[in-house]
C-alpha cells in the first residue's frame, strides 16, 4: 500500500510539472464590436484623415496618430490600439491581407471624396467638375470604381488613356500613396482609384497628370501653396479643409470603418467545437470544409479550444461572454456569426400551454419584468443587482416542468449545488403568473426536446432556437430574447496560476469540492443498490438456467432468461441507460437515481446470472448424488449444498462484477445525474482546468476500487477456510 | 426388503441393464461383481433411483418405488443410503456438519441430536478428532469412512456402496474395509459393488456376478468362488484372482 500510495504522488507530481509550464502570459481582448465600444478605446488613424478627426470626437478614447494607415494596422494587430478607423476601402484592402484583423460591417460614418483646388481657381474647379460629370455620364468612373473597390483583384478593368492623346501642359496632383486602394505604390508607380480617375480627368482636360506624392497632412499645404494644382488623397470634405482650398463634385463615396483584431466569420476548412444539438452545430455543420467536433457540453468545446483541438467554437453570444469572462485567452469575434431568436419548446398540439406562456411572457414584457431579468443576467457585469423574486405569498396549484440542460451559462448554470439563470428565472416570472410550480428537470441538451417531446417534460426551455427540425417535434413559444450565434477562438495564452491556486479553485473555492462528495454518495449509493439488484436477479436468472439445464425443467422461464441476456449483454450500457430514462420511464417523472440503480442493476444482473451459473456448473456431480442420496430435493440440495460452493467459487468474479459496475456507473451523467464523474465535470465547467478534477474524481475511484479489491480478497480467504492445509 | 423385476436401464442406444429380477431380503449383504461395464454400478443407482429405470419395477419395503417423485422420493432415498466411490463429502462444511446436516435438514433431528449422534459415529469409525476438520484436510480412507457416518446418520435400512474402495490408495483400503465389515456384523442389510473379492468371500451372504447387464451367476460364496458354473464368471475370475 505505501508504495502504491508513493507511485501515485510521484505521478501527480510529474503530472502537475507540466501543467505548470503550460500556461503563459496573458493578452488583452478586444472587446470592440460597435461603434459604441470605442468609448475610452485607443483608436488607430491615420495622421491628417477623417478618421482621425472622427476618434478624436469619440469619448474618452486615446486616439493614436499614424502616418500610414499600413502603421495602424500593425499597431493594432500587436495589441497596442484597440480598433483603427479608416476608410472602408483600405479597410477592405488590409482584412484581406491580414486573416487575424475583421471590419465591423456598421460603418461609423458615410462621407464623399473630392478633389481639393486651390481656392478662388474656380475655373479649374469647374473643369473637374465637367470632367467627372462626363465620366460618369460614360461609365468611365463605374469602371474604375470596378476595377479598384469592388473587384476582390484590381487589374480586370484598367483605365486607359485614349490612344495617339497629346497632351497641352501638365497637372500637378499632390498625393499620399499609402492610401490603398485609393492611391499606393505597387512596382515603385503610384497606382489606385484617384491616380485613374484623375488620369481619365486629365486626358479630358488634355493635360498630362504628374503626381507628387508627400505626406497626407501636408497635401492641403500643397494646393494652397500653388506647389501642386490639385489635392486627390481620398480627401472628405470637411469644414476645417474648406477655409484653405476649395473642392470638386465628390467623384466617389466611402465611408469610415472600424477595424478590430478578431476572427473573421470565415469559418472555410475550419475545425469547428460546437455545443451537440445546437443551433451552432447545423451553422457548423453547413460551413464548407470545415470539421465539425460535437461536445456535450459547451465548456467541453472550450477546453478543446484550449487545448488547441478545435480552431474555433461556435456558440450563442450570453454563454459566449461567460466563457470568456473566465478565460483571458480567448477572444469573441467581433462580429456575430448569425443572430437568432430564444423560445420555450412544447409539446406538439398543447396550444393551451403555448398561449399561456406566450400570454405570460407579453405580461413579463409589458410591466418590465423581462427587461429586469435581462438587465440581470446577460446586461450587468455581475448578476446577482437584479434578482427576479416571486411575488410574495404565492401559493401554486400544481408544477410544471421544465427540461433543459444546466451547463448552457448564463441562460442556465449549476451554482452552489443550484441551477439558475436567466431561462430559470424567466421561467419562474412565468409560472408565477400561471399559478404553477416550477420543477427544473436537469439533462442533456439533445434530450430536452425528446422530454419535451414523450411528455417527460411539460417545456423545454435551455437557450433554444426556433429550428425546422425542432418545429417538427415540438411547438414553440413566442420568442422570449434574442441572442446570436458568435465565434470564440484562442487569442492568447492562460494566465499562468500556481499549482496551490489551481488546488484552492478547483476544490475550495466556492466550495466546489461538495460537488465531488455529492457525486461520490451518489455513485455509491447507485452501485450498492444496483449491485443487491444485480445479485438477487442474478441469482434467479442463474438458478432457472442451471435447473434447466442440469433438469430440463422449467424451459419458458429458461427461454425469457435466455432472451434478456442476449440483449442485455449484446447491447451498451450507455444505451441501456438512455432507453430506460427516456423510453421506459419517458412519461413518469421518476429520480434519476432510481432510474440509475435500475438500468445498472438489470444490466448486472445479467452479468451475475452467467458468473453464478458457470458457478453452479462447476460443482461436482457428485455433490448433487450426495445431496440427493441423503434424502435432499432439488431445491434444498441447491441451497444448502450446492450454491454455498459456487459462490465460494465466483466470489473473486462477482468481486470483480461490482468493481466494474462501480467504475460504469460513470456514464450516469448521460442522464444528467449527477454522479462523481459529473461532479468533476461540474467543476471543470466552473474552473476550466481539467487536470485537477479529473486526476481527484480519478483517484476517488481507484481508492474504491483498491478497497473493494481488498475486501473481496479478505472475504475469499475467509470462506475458502475448508481448502485451508 | 428390496425386489426388483424385470429392471432394464438403456442410456441412448446402449443396453445397461437387460431384465433384472432379484429380491434382498433384510439382513442381507449383497456383493456385486462383474467386469467393467457389466451395469453393476447402474444396477444400484437404479435401486435408489439416481437413474431413472427404463422400464421394470422396483419395490422397497413392499411399496413400488419405480416412479416416486418429490417427497415419497426423498423419504425413501432417507432409508436407502448410498456411499459413492468418490465420498462426495460436502468440501464447504466442517466434518460435524457433513454428518449432521442430512438428519437436521430433513428435519428427523435437532442440530443437538445430530451432533450427539455425529459423536457416536465419529467415534465408532474412529475420527473423533477430525469434527472441526473440513474434508480437504482428510485422507482419502478418512473421507471414506467419514462418508460411511454421514449415511449411517440418517439410520438408514439398507446401504449401498458403489465401489467404496476402488478410489483410494492402496494403504488406505485395509480401514474402509474393516469399518464395512464391522457395519456387517452389526446386521446392516447391504448392496456392495466392489472388486474386493476378499471381503466378498469373507462378508458376502450372497455374491452376484452380472455382465453385459444381466445377472449370470449367483451364489454363496462358497459355491461362487470356489464351484464357478458359468463359463464368463470362470473367465473374470481366473483374471482378478
Amino acid at each position: 500500500m505505501k508504495k502504491f500510495l508513493a507511485a501515485v504522488s510521484a505521478l501527480l507530481l510529474t503530472l502537475c510539472m507540466f501543467t505548470g509550464c503550460a500556461a503563459e502570459q496573458s493578452s488583452q481582448q478586444s472587446s470592440v464590436t460597435c461603434a459604441d465600444d470605442l468609448v475610452g478605446k485607443k483608436i488607430g488613424v491615420q495622421i491628417g484623415t477623417t478618421g482621425m478627426t472622427y476618434a478624436e470626437g469619440v469619448e474618452g478614447a486615446t486616439v493614436e496618430k499614424y502616418n500610414k494607415g499600413a502603421d495602424a494596422i500593425e499597431a493594432l494587430k500587436q495589441g497596442k490600439i484597440d480598433a483603427v478607423l479608416i476608410d472602408a476601402s483600405p479597410a477592405k484592402y488590409f482584412v484581406s491581407k491580414n486573416s487575424d484583423i475583421v471590419a465591423l460591417d456598421d460603418p461609423f460614418a458615410v462621407e464623399e471624396y473630392a478633389c481639393a483646388v486651390k481656392k478662388g481657381n474656380d475655373e479649374l474647379t469647374q473643369q473637374i467638375n465637367d470632367a467627372l460629370a462626363k465620366l460618369r455620364e460614360d461609365g468611365t468612373l463605374t469602371l474604375i470604381e470596378q476595377n479598384w473597390l469592388v473587384d476582390d483583384e484590381y487589374g480586370k478593368h484598367p483605365y486607359e488613356s485614349p490612344e495617339g492623346i497629346t497632351y497641352d501642359g501638365k497637372l500637378v496632383m499632390a498625393t499620399n500613396a499609402e492610401f490603398a486602394p485609393y492611391e499606393f505604390k505597387e512596382e515603385g508607380e503610384i497606382v489606385g482609384f484617384d491616380v485613374d480617375m484623375m488620369t481619365a480627368v486629365c486626358d479630358i482636360l488634355g493635360k498630362e497628370l504628374v503626381i507628387d506624392d508627400m505626406a497626407f497632412d501636408s497635401i492641403i499645404a500643397a494646393v494652397d501653396s500653388g506647389k501642386a494644382d490639385v489635392g486627390v488623397a481620398g480627401m472628405t470634405v470637411t469644414e476645417d479643409r474648406l477655409k484653405n482650398v476649395n473642392f470638386s463634385d465628390s467623384y466617389t463615396e466611402a465611408s469610415q470603418v472600424i477595424i478590430v483584431k478578431g476572427m473573421s466569420t470565415d469559418l472555410t476548412g475550419k475545425t469547428i467545437g460546437v455545443q451537440m444539438g445546437t443551433t451552432g452545430m447545423t451553422y457548423a455543420e453547413g460551413v464548407e470544409g470545415a470539421t465539425v467536433e460535437k461536445y456535450n457540453k459547451g465548456a467541453d468545446a472550450i477546453e478543446a479550444l484550449k487545448q488547441g483541438k478545435v480552431d474555433v467554437v461556435l456558440i450563442d453570444s450570453s454563454p459566449a461572454k461567460y466563457f470568456v469572462s473566465k478565460n483571458p485567452e480567448l477572444s469573441i469575434a467581433p462580429k456575430p456569426f448569425a443572430v437568432e431568436k430564444y423560445a420555450c419548446a412544447i409539446k406538439k398540439g398543447n396550444d393551451e400551454l403555448t398561449q399561456q406562456i406566450n400570454d405570460a411572457l407579453s405580461q413579463l414584457r409589458e410591466n418590465g419584468t423581462l427587461n429586469l431579468i435581462e438587465q440581470n443576467w446577460l446586461v450587468d457585469a455581475e448578476y446577482g443587482k437584479h434578482p427576479y423574486e416571486s411575488p410574495e405569498g404565492i401559493t401554486y396549484s400544481g408544477k410544471l416542468v421544465m427540461a433543459t440542460n444546466a451547463e448552457f451559462p448564463p441562460y442556465e448554470l449549476k451554482e452552489e449545488g443550484e441551477i439558475v439563470g436567466f431561462d430559470v428565472d424567466m421561467m419562474r416570472a412565468v409560472c408565477d403568473i400561471l399559478g404553477k410550480e416550477l420543477v427544473i428537470d436537469d439533462m442533456a441538451f439533445d434530450s430536452v426536446i425528446a422530454a419535451v417531446d414523450s411528455g417527460k417534460a411539460d417545456v423545454g426551455v435551455a437557450g433554444m432556437t426556433v429550428t425546422e427540425d425542432r418545429l417538427k417535434n415540438v411547438n414553440f413559444s413566442d420568442s422570449y430574447t434574442e441572442a446570436s450565434q458568435v465565434i470564440i477562438y484562442k487569442s492568447g495564452n492562460a494566465s499562468s496560476q500556481n499549482f496551490a491556486e489551481k488546488l484552492k479553485s478547483t476544490f475550495l473555492d466556492k466550495d466546489r469540492w461538495v460537488y465531488l462528495v455529492q457525486g461520490l454518495g451518489n455513485t455509491l449509493l447507485i452501485t450498492v443498490l444496483a449491485v443487491v439488484i444485480g445479485i438477487v436477479l442474478g441469482f434467479v436468472i442463474a438458478i432457472i438456467r442451471s435447473t434447466n439445464q442440469l433438469t430440463g425443467r422449467l424451459k419458458i422461464p429458461n427461454f425469457i432468461c435466455r432472451i434478456y441476456l442476449t440483449v442485455v449483454r449484446g447491447t451498451p450500457m450507455v444505451v441501456q441507460l438512455l432507453i430506460i430514462y427516456f423510453v421506459v420511464f419517458s412519461s413518469v417523472n421518476i429520480s434519476k437515481i432510481l432510474v440509475a440503480v435500475i438500468a445498472f442493476g438489470l444490466n448486472s444482473a445479467a452479468y451475475v446470472a452467467e458468473i453464478v451459473r458457470s458457478g453452479i456448473m462447476s460443482v461436482d456431480r457428485g455433490q448433487f448424488e450426495a445431496g440427493s442420496s441423503l434424502g435432499f430435493g432439488y431445491t434444498r440440495t441447491m441451497i444448502s449444498i450446492i450454491l454455498p460452493q459456487a459462490i465460494r467459487n465466483i466470489l473473486p468474479a462477482l468481486g470483480n462484477e461490482a468493481i466494474v459496475l462501480l467504475k460504469e456507473t460513470s456514464v450516469s451523467g448521460y442522464i444528467a445525474l449527477n454522479d462523481l464523474t459529473k461532479g468533476g465535470d461540474t467543476i471543470r465547467s466552473q474552473t476550466y482546468e481539467a487536470f485537477l478534477p479529473l486526476i481527484a474524481v480519478a483517484l476517488i475511484y481507484l481508492l474504491m476500487v483498491v478497497g473493494l479489491s481488498a475486501l473481496v480478497n479478505r472475504l475469499e480467504r475467509r470462506l475458502s477456510n475448508d481448502k485451508r492445509k | 426388503m428390496i425386489s426388483v423385476s424385470n429392471l432394464k436401464k438403456s442410456f441412448g442406444d446402449l443396453v445397461v441393464l437387460d431384465g433384472i429380477t432379484e429380491t434382498i431380503e433384510k439382513g442381507e449383504k449383497v456383493v456385486v461383481i462383474g467386469p467393467s461395464g457389466s451395469g453393476k454400478s447402474t444396477f444400484l443407482r437404479c435401486l435408489n433411483l439416481l437413474e431413472q429405470p427404463t422400464s421394470g419395477v422396483i419395490e422397497f419395503e413392499g411399496r413400488d418405488i419405480t416412479h416416486a417423485k418429490g417427497r415419497e422420493l426423498n423419504s425413501v432415498r432417507m432409508k436407502m443410503g448410498m456411499v459413492f466411490q468418490h465420498f462426495n463429502l460436502f468440501p464447504h462444511l466442517t466434518i460435524r456438519r457433513n454428518i449432521t446436516i442430512a438428519p437436521v435438514k430433513n428435519k428427523i433431528m435437532t442440530q443437538a441430536q445430530a451432533d450427539k449422534r455425529a459423536d457416536e459415529l465419529l467415534a465408532m469409525v474412529g475420527l473423533s478428532d477430525k469434527a472441526d476438520a473440513y474434508p480437504a484436510q482428510l485422507s482419502g480412507g478418512q473421507k471414506q469412512r467419514i462418508a460411511i457416518a454421514r449415511t449411517l446418520a440418517m439410520n438408514p435400512d439398507v446401504i449401498l456402496f458403489d465401489e467404496p474402495t476402488s478410489a483410494l490408495d492402496p494403504e488406505m483400503v485395509g480401514e474402509v474395509l474393516e469399518l464395512m465389515k464391522k457395519l456387517a456384523e452389526g446386521g446392516m442389510t447391504m448392496i456392495v459393488v466392489t472388486h474386493e473379492m476378499g471381503f466378498a468371500r469373507e462378508v458376502a451372504s450372497r455374491v452376484l456376478f452380472m455382465a453385459d447387464g444381466k445377472i449370470q451367476e449367483q451364489g454363496t460364496p462358497q459355491e461362487i468362488f470356489t464351484d464357478p458354473k458359468n463359463p464368463r464368471l470362470r473367465d473374470f475370475l481366473a483374471r482378478v484372482l
